[in-house]
């Protein structure tokens, strides 16, 4: 096992919970396209997210019915599939959000990193 | 040849298709329709086809796995440090995270050096390959015959005394070639032409040496018994008949498992697909 393996494995899984919330966090600020919505992610440092991976999970979120897309006209490209949050999504989002807080302080405080930012 | 922004479009798009051919038909076109207007868009923002093929390895990698493990297979299929399947794929059909995925439409393989070939190159390179190795194979085929005679006829050549004896004149008087002479060496290892098959050798007579159109030489005395008759092989034809049928055979083997290749999908695809069948008939 390469040093820090362990590391890495924990921050791969903790990305795959949190980036399904954290894409509903980017729609509710407003409704979003593909192409847009990735450019958003790509910037969020720590997330290491590409292309193929938000696709697939933005296809899940939309069948389970936390997000909805429409099809709206390009001044400058091909149409867009916007997305945008459902009520569940809303839903869905606030959970999360409570649940992560109360997580990350048990966590930072069992780690002794709470306050430290 | 260099393929173009749109050729490397395409023929993504067209890998991406097949490998999800197994995923539910509304779940499959949901994916080709994000990922087509993803690179339509990607398209239209692009100065170059350099950016184009960028965006195409960003959507066919995956940059926290690059950064985790720096054996990572990359696209499609790689592996997390973990060892577990990080494909984009996974989890697209609600499968649990960590079970094989689809092969994406970048599997990964050891690259080449020089610039990437696109599928209809890479069709036309293995056809031109077919070619060539059957015109190969036919060429070395004659050129081996050409060889075995050679030597065959060769070898032959130097046991021909042992037969014949020297070259010595038919009953016509007429010189005659002892080279084909080799029965003592060729016949316990090729099987017995017929005449009408064999080379007329020579004949051993009754030989007389003496004084002949002024010069000093042996000759056979005309009308004497003929003692021995030698036939022998037309070496390069008859050697050329067994490789000529192990040519056949080689090329039509060839044919038939190139065919076979292009129609057998990649052996990972095969296995990804029946871990992803497996999965789905999990409870």
């Amino acid at each position: 096992m390469e040093p820090g393996g362990d590391s890495n494995r924990t921050l791969t899984q903790l990305r795959r919970g949190a980036l399904p919330h954290c894409v509903l966090a980017v729609l509710a600020d407003g409704e979003r396209y593909g192409f847009e919505l990735i450019g958003v992610l790509a910037e969020a440092r720590g997330l290491a997210i590409s292309e193929g991976t938000i696709y697939p999970l933005l296809s899940r979120l939309r069948r389970e019915g936390l997000v909805e897309t429409s099809w709206q006209e390009s001044d400058s490209g091909p149409p867009r599939r916007y997305y945008r949050l459902t009520a569940d999504g809303e839903r869905a989002l606030a959970n999360f959000r409570e649940d992560w807080q109360g997580y990350r302080d048990t966590v930072d405080e069992l780690l002794g990193t709470g306050g430290r930012g | 040849m260099m393929a173009t922004g749109q050729e490397l479009v395409d023929g993504y798009l067209q890998r991406l298709a097949a490998a999800t051919a197994d995923l539910p038909p509304d779940v499959r076109d949901d994916l080709l329709t994000d990922v087509r207007t993803h690179l339509l868009e990607a398209q239209e923002r692009a100065a170059s086809d350099v950016e184009v093929r960028a965006a195409l390895d960003r959507l066919g990698s995956r940059r926290g796995d690059r950064r985790g493990s720096p054996r990572s297979r990359g696209p499609g299929g790689g592996r997390s440090v973990d060892g577990a399947p990080t494909s984009r794929w996974d989890r697209l059909d609600g499968t649990a995270p960590g079970r094989a995925a689809p092969a994406g439409p970048h599997r990964p393989r050891r690259r080449r050096a020089g610039p990437r070939r696109d599928a209809r190159e890479r069709t036309t390179s293995s056809l031109g390959y077919d070619v060539t190795a059957l015109l190969t194979l036919l060429f070395g085929a004659v050129a081996l015959t050409v060889v075995l005679g050679f030597v065959g006829t060769s070898s032959a050549g130097s046991s021909a005394s042992a037969c014949c004896g020297r070259r010595a004149p038919g009953p016509s008087g007429r010189r005659r070639s002892a080279r084909w002479c080799g029965r003592a060496v060729s016949l316990p290892l090729l099987p017995r032409a017929r005449r009408r098959a064999g080379v007329h050798l020579g004949v051993r007579g009754d030989r007389r040496r003496g004084e002949r159109d002024g010069t000093v030489q042996t000759y056979v005395e005309p009308g004497s018994a003929i003692a021995e008759q030698c036939t022998g092989f037309a070496m390069p034809l008859w050697l050329g008949i067994p490789v000529l049928i192990v040519t056949i055979v080689a090329a039509a083997d060839r044919g038939v498992g190139a065919a076979a290749t292009r129609r057998r999908p990649p052996r990972r695809a095969v296995t990804e697909r029946q871990s992803l069948i497996r999965s789905r008939r999990a409870p």
